[in-house]
């Protein structure tokens, strides 16, 4: 009582005195860390308690500094001598209160101020609150429809109204970071700290951003973005798929490989003449398949064929129309990329011959860097792979055989192995001498975009082989 | 000599009254914005609170007066905020009406929000 008396004098002159102005009850009060109650801008905390029965006042303002909150309760309802034994590790503030107030019959309830109550618990239920507020343009201030509103830890999300408001209910009181996301806007979050059986309000004010790049296609009018192509397009990368896929001509590269493309060979010969239908025959009388643009230029075959006595001769069979395609008689090595234009919307942009759709084909240009070097080989064969040594060393070597053993080794280089890339015919060293003899059609030519191609034709008489070798340059352009 | 961490009082006769190791908070409210109760009937915290907020608050119960409360109060709260941390720790609610605060117990059952984006203070919930 003395001590009283004299804190209670000190409280009377102080205040005259002007030294300190002070609420004093005890002078031995128990230290409490002051905080200065934080608001909305908390990150959602979690504690860590390990304590043997402490008393339970100082585990709830060990708890409350953790999370950076100030402690208010009633001492006549929380018993804070009670003795509790809590070993919590990165758990929330919630948790850890609930737990050092387990069996009291009293909960904690975080204000909006950053004070956690502590109060009788009438009703058992979990402290929730609500979460609203509007998201606007930072333009024209005006409400954003349709922006997704996420509350990140629970995973929680709404999408605005018309007003641009939203509203979440029965959101668990803490600190919750919410993130908005709209489309041409930027992205943005905030820390709402929610208080228990109130609606918390929180605004978001984006900005525009436009960042995103559009894919581009090449069309007859130049290249375009994709999303304002009015008709659909397919794209066929083929510089990357010749790589690793046993492509020899046009029809396999086009074959299975776009939706609704039917490609349809005339006969069993390898490389023969295909025919191309884009969804279905779409007309009984006049040209079914669709034109082949290369490089922007309408590319036909002609229609002249040798009749049976090897005269040239103009094409003039009923079924013309469709047993000849230009295709293959492209390289497809030659080709970066093929897109598939369908329908009759393509004759926008290529005119009415374009009504069964479009085939554009673009081939390789020039790249910066280092020069690359590609080598292929088209062999064919006339008649059966000589068996004997004896009748031509070089070719016999060439199409895979021991000369020693006179056996077929693994590995041989016939047409089936070709096609599944196990065979590379670099063993087919022509030489000069040998080229003379067989009487080599020669032919070399370079290309104004840095990529030179040269094409040696092997006649080899003798044993009614021959051998197509080209070989293509990529330089810098 | 005062030093830090020290009050000094002077007495009605005068004798000045040094006290080291005081817990300093508690005497600066002014400067650090906070007022510190610590184990203080609710009469006292009440008297306090009246005084920093020009406020003049009432308690229907002098039972509530008796309770011994422990909390730390922001001057740069608003009276409602003070109110709800005062009310939700005595499990009571209050009533206001002008600079007139009522604080009576027992809790009061909570109202329907009238729009459901507009922030709703439940007083005393």
């Amino acid at each position: 009582m003395a001590g009283r008396s004299v804190v209670r004098t000190i409280l009377r002159l102080s205040v005259a005195a002007t030294l300190c102005v002070g609420f004093v009850q005890t002078a031995v009060a128990q230290h409490v860390a002051v905080v200065e109650p934080p608001r909305d801008t908390r990150e959602p905390t979690v504690v860590s308690v390990d304590v043997n029965a402490a008393m339970l006042g100082s585990v709830i303002h060990t708890i409350a500094r953790q999370a950076g909150l100030v402690p208010a309760y009633d001492e006549t309802v929380l018993p804070i001598e009670r003795r509790v034994t809590l070993h919590l590790k990165n758990v929330s503030a919630e948790a850890a209160f609930e737990a050092a107030l387990q069996g009291t019959g009293l909960v904690a309830q975080v204000q909006a101020t950053g004070a956690v109550t502590i109060m009788r618990g009438t009703v058992a239920r979990k402290l929730a609150g609500d979460l609203a507020g509007r998201v606007t343009a930072s333009k024209t201030t005006r409400g954003l429809r349709g922006v997704n509103v996420v509350i990140d830890d629970s995973l929680k999300s709404v999408r605005t109204d018309d007003d641009g408001r939203y509203h979440f209910s029965g959101i668990a009181a803490g600190a919750h970071r919410v993130t908005v996301r709209y489309v041409g806007f930027t992205r943005k979050s905030q820390v709402a700290t929610v208080v228990d059986d109130q609606t918390t309000i929180v605004d978001f004010v984006l900005e525009s951003s436009v960042n995103m790049l559009d894919q581009v296609v090449v069309t007859a009018t130049g290249p375009q973005r994709y999303r304002e192509l009015g008709h659909v397009v397919e794209v066929i990368n083929a510089d990357s798929l010749v790589r690793v896929s046993p492509i020899m001509n046009m029809a396999d590269l086009l074959t299975a490989r776009i939706p609704g493309l039917q490609v349809i060979t005339s006969g069993g010969t390898v490389g023969g003449d295909i025919a191309l239908r884009l969804r279905g025959q779409t007309t009984s009388r006049l040209d079914p398949q669709p034109i082949v643009i290369v490089d922007g230029v309408r590319y036909k075959s002609n229609n002249l064929i040798q009749d049976n006595s090897g005269a040239v001769v103009e094409d003039t069979r009923p079924a013309f129309a469709e047993s000849r395609s230009p295709l293959n008689d492209l390289n497809v090595n030659d080709i970066e990329t093929v897109e598939v234009v369908k329908g009759p919307s393509a004759t926008t942009l290529y005119g009415p011959d374009a009504a069964n759709g479009v085939i554009v084909v673009t081939t390789k240009r020039g790249k910066v860097g280092k020069p690359e070097w590609q080598v292929y080989v088209h062999p064919s064969i006339h008649s059966a792979v000589p068996t004997d040594r004896t009748s031509g060393l070089t070719v016999y070597q060439a199409w895979g055989h021991d000369p020693t053993t006179l056996a077929l080794f693994e590995g041989n280089c016939t047409l089936a192995y070709q096609g599944r890339q196990r065979c590379i015919l670099d063993s087919v060293t022509v030489e000069p001498q040998q080229v003379e003899e067989a009487g080599v059609v020669a032919l070399s030519s370079s290309r104004p975009q840095g990529v030179l191609v040269v094409v040696y034709a092997v006649e080899l008489p003798d044993y009614n082989t021959s051998c197509l070798v080209v070989t293509t340059r990529r330089t810098e352009s | 000599m005062l030093g830090a961490g020290m009050l000094g009082v002077i007495s009605d006769s005068g004798d000045v009254l040094a006290m080291p190791h005081i817990a300093v908070d508690d005497y600066n409210p002014l400067v650090t914005g906070q007022l510190v109760f610590r184990s203080m009937l609710a009469a006292d915290v009440i008297a306090d609170l009246n005084r920093a907020y020009g406020v003049e608050i009432q308690l229907t119960d002098t039972s509530l007066s008796t309770h011994k409360l422990t909390m730390t109060v922001s001057t740069k709260w608003s009276v409602e905020e003070m109110l709800t941390v005062v009310t939700k720790t005595l499990n009571a609610h209050y009533t206001r009406a002008g600079r007139v605060i009522t604080i009576s117990p027992g809790l009061v059952a909570p109202r329907i929000p009238d729009h459901p984006f507009t922030s709703e203070n439940q007083h005393g919930r």
